[in-house]
């Protein structure tokens, strides 16, 4: 999936975040090399692997929560409930990531009034970085556009 | 690559302020450092077209909790002796009680705890009335000179 008003979004474009696949209950979004993603020295940067330009969990965190607002986005009704704010997201990061990182974010749960969402992120390597869940609050009601 | 090591703990206010408005992310989201102590940080930031894109134009949600991780970092920077680091953060626990529509938006840090891990806590308010938005607890993984990764 190419997005391009997502990408183009400031926020997307400074921590290199980038829409990957999008369908019912879930997306994904990548995380690659970019000025707002990288992390600082004797931290993230310090995994770096060969040429592999790690992104930082400041970046990765703020896509998880992107991403779980996203999933619920794809499975709400918005001729019936409104979406209200993220409530709570947990994310417990493993490892350090080498590389760009994938976050996927699946809806596991959706009322009218709250979604529960899990993420999971991995690296290049296909390795398992991060995992989390988000709660999401919705509103009884159309949208306001 | 060269890039500037965080200033160790007793590092002036001048030089934690600057390492950490020199990164990117705190630059472009205009994430500034009010105030350190040893075990305390205070944080804010300043809205911008990067940051807003909540519900009822608030900032992102992402961004508050990459905020409070980013306090809690200079946090428990400031209670790391010679040669410690951050490796990296280990978890990120944020609730959010109301919608961050401030101008101006301040984390406050303070460090619970520092052993192999460190553990702060975060409150996040309105810069304007002082209003809670979020409350997190961020972990991270030190490293120590010396200590089998």
């Amino acid at each position: 999936m190419t997005s391009h008003s997502f990408d183009d979004v400031p926020l997307h474009r400074l921590l290199g975040i980038h829409a990957d696949q999008r369908g019912a209950g879930f997306v994904q979004y990548r995380i690659v090399a970019a000025p707002g993603s990288a992390g600082h020295a004797d931290g993230a940067l310090r995994a770096a692997v060969g040429d592999e330009a790690p992104v930082s969990t400041f970046a990765i965190t703020t896509a998880v929560d992107i991403a779980v607002v996203e999933a619920v986005g794809t499975v709400i009704d918005r001729r019936a409930v409104s979406m209200n704010g993220t409530a709570e997201l947990n994310l417990t990061y493993i490892d350090a990531p080498r590389g760009e990182a994938i976050v996927r974010a699946t809806v596991l749960h959706c009322a009218d009034r709250v979604a529960a969402v899990e993420a999971r992120v991995t690296d290049a390597r296909g390795a398992t970085i991060a995992f989390g869940r988000g709660t999401y609050s919705l509103r009884p009601g159309r949208e306001r556009s | 690559m060269s890039a500037p090591l965080v200033p160790p703990a007793g590092a002036s206010f001048d030089a934690v302020a600057a390492y950490w408005q020199a990164l990117p992310l705190c630059a472009e989201l205009d994430i500034r450092v009010e105030a350190v102590a040893r075990g305390y940080a205070r944080l804010a930031i300043h809205r911008n077209n990067r940051s807003v894109g909540g519900v009822r134009n608030s900032l992102n949600g992402g961004v508050l909790a990459t905020l409070a991780e980013v306090a809690a970092h200079v946090c428990l920077g400031t209670t790391l002796e010679a040669g410690g680091a951050i490796e990296r953060t280990q978890d990120v626990s944020i609730s959010f009680a109301s919608s961050a529509t401030a101008a101006r938006t301040v984390a406050e840090a303070h460090a619970l705890r520092v052993g192999r891990t460190a553990l702060a806590s975060v409150t996040i308010t309105d810069g304007d009335d002082g209003h809670l938005n979020c409350a997190a607890r961020v972990s991270c993984v030190l490293a120590w000179p010396g200590a089998a990764s």
